[in-house]
């Protein structure tokens, strides 16, 4: 970790997320992130880059990283403007006539993560040698203000943990206190965070409408160990889940991916009853499951950083839909049908629905889709296309 | 045949043998080599041959003893036993599932006393049943025939409803 210093904002001593380097482009300066940075790194970590020289042409290279560009490209960090549009559709919103999807938009203020889960899609995603923050927040949110502006009304649901983690650098880049900010002007959208991290002291005193979503990936404690690695253990995000509601934040759980090992049932129904046991479906906005999916080529990444002792590397997986390996589809049922029976039986108020999933999946898991499902009408209502 | 000679037929280019990278260790990599060896003179295609290569390497990383004694110390006349022993140790949770399956599948009382044929799809294992219908009669015979299966299978697996 880096050195120990205050975040002038949060007035707390903390460790950093460990980088190697910082690199600032020069539109960049002036950007409230940079000064956010400068505050709590050593100044010998930040180099300015210039147009055309080496520097630059290294952090614009793009192409496939091999596991060690890869691991490398967690610990160099380049603030920079985002030239493209913030704000898009969800992937699996795109493959509607394969996968039966919510209304979910994302909002990518960064790329890449400081953590390290064996089975993060960003191991086939990720094009570039560093982790990117972006310094142009103000654009993110004039084009946010402009679709929230044309569409008031309708129940946008925008994330911001699609490509980066969304608070496990927060408590840096503080991002979330303006996004909470915004989103109070548009009561109707809804804001997620989406984190494997227990950051979150650094937005808590931030009023919301209740329309700030934080949401944690979540997985029994034994999967988390094993798989998911350099993030909050499992009670230190239902630790922190606890201080979001204690505030007034809605929250959500992601049981995803779910990983299948020998004993899944009872680590499973152990996630099933911490869950119930702490939170109330009155807390939770939605508890959404999937199972482990990835894009054929990272197998090759993952048995490289992970190995074959990996639940991940190991799984017995078969090409499925929209181009990714699944479980083989009885045992995603038989996993969905497993959890949903679980969560119900403890309360059958939990607000459950299946990410990238096949109609087939639905049925067979809730004997329905979703919009035969009252509580998940709204969610998959189809909205305006942007 | 060696398996470097059979890369060599094959116009195996070094991309496609990625997975390799995983082995680290001398001693993996020469168990690679062996294993690779006793797998070229079945002569498998371009893609089977790759695909049968990786499995191999994952078998190593996972358990190189298994690789030893369940696999080099075995001798295989014919690729398609080769290619099922070895489908059976990289993949045996859905081995044993869909043997389980394909036992169930073959109890059912199919229509016009049709064979099915087991095979795994992507991600799902089923199986193909062709029917000859050359009037009314026969389909009218087909259908409650199916309609017999299906119960029988739902007797097997029962609807999860009520959520």
């Amino acid at each position: 970790m880096n050195t120990i210093k205050t975040n002038p904002y949060t007035a707390q001593s903390k460790t950093w997320p460990d980088l190697d380097k910082i690199f600032v482009s020069p539109e960049s300066l002036e950007s409230k992130v940079y000064q956010n940075f400068k505050a709590v790194y050593s100044e010998d970590l930040f180099e300015v880059v210039t147009e055309s020289s080496d520097t630059a042409k290294f952090l614009n290279r793009k192409g496939p990283l091999s596991p060690d560009e890869f691991n490398q490209s967690k610990r160099l960090l380049w603030l920079t403007p985002y030239k493209g549009q913030f704000f898009k559709r969800c992937p699996g919103a795109t493959q509607k006539k394969t996968l039966t999807c919510c209304n979910y938009h994302v909002l990518n203020l960064g790329s890449q993560c400081n953590m390290n889960c064996s089975y993060c899609y960003l191991q086939s995603y990720l094009n570039a040698p560093t982790t990117k923050i972006f310094s142009n927040l103000n654009q993110a949110l004039s084009e946010l203000k402009q679709m929230a502006e044309l569409h008031k009304d309708q129940p946008f649901r925008v994330g911001t943990g699609e490509v980066i983690d969304s608070l496990s650098m927060d408590e840096v880049t503080l991002f979330s206190r303006d996004l909470i900010e915004f989103f109070n002007q548009y009561p109707q959208w809804t804001l997620e965070f989406k984190t494997k991290s227990n950051k979150v002291e650094q937005f808590l005193d931030v009023p919301t409408k209740g329309n700030t979503v934080v949401s944690w990936s979540i997985n029994p404690p034994n999967v988390i160990n094993q798989e998911e690695h350099g993030t909050a253990r499992f009670e230190e995000r239902i630790a922190a889940a606890k201080k979001c509601v204690a505030k007034g934040f809605k929250i959500a759980f992601h049981i995803d991916p779910m990983i299948w090992h020998p004993e899944w049932k009872d680590n499973y129904t152990y996630l099933a009853e911490a869950l119930n046991h702490h939170f109330t479906p009155s807390d939770v906005h939605v508890v959404s499951m999937g199972t482990l999916r990835f894009q054929p080529e990272q197998r090759h990444m993952m048995r490289e950083r992970f190995g074959m002792k990996s639940m991940v590397t190991k799984a017995e997986m078969f090409p499925s839909e929209g181009d990714k390996w699944r479980y083989d589809s009885s045992l995603r049922s038989e996993m969905f049908h497993f959890m949903i029976q679980k969560m119900k039986s403890l309360n059958p108020k939990w607000n459950i629905f299946l990410c990238m999933e096949t109609p087939e999946t639905w049925i067979q898991s809730f004997d329905k889709v979703p919009s035969q499902i009252p509580e998940l009408k709204t969610l998959f209502k189809p909205l305006p296309t942007i | 045949m060696t398996f470097n000679q059979w890369v060599v037929e094959k116009k195996v280019k070094e991309a496609d043998l990625v997975f390799k990278l995983a082995l680290k260790t001398a001693s993996d990599q020469l168990l690679f080599q062996f294993s690779a060896d006793q797998l070229a003179p079945l002569r498998p295609s371009f893609s089977l041959g790759l695909q049968l290569a990786e499995w191999l390497v994952d078998l190593i990383l996972l358990d190189s003893e298994m690789v030893q004694n369940q696999i080099l110390q075995r001798s295989f006349t014919d690729l398609e036993s080769y290619k099922a022993h070895i489908k059976t140790l990289r993949f045996p949770v859905t081995s044993a599932q869909e043997q389980q399956k394909e036992e169930q599948m073959k109890g059912f009382m199919w229509p016009l006393q049709a064979k099915p044929k087991f095979e795994r799809r992507g991600d799902k294992f089923g199986a193909e049943i062709k029917l000859f219908i050359s009037n009314e009669s026969d389909l009218i015979k087909a259908i409650a025939g199916l309609e017999r299966v299906q119960q029988q299978m739902a007797e097997l697996n029962p609807v999860k409803k009520g959520f």
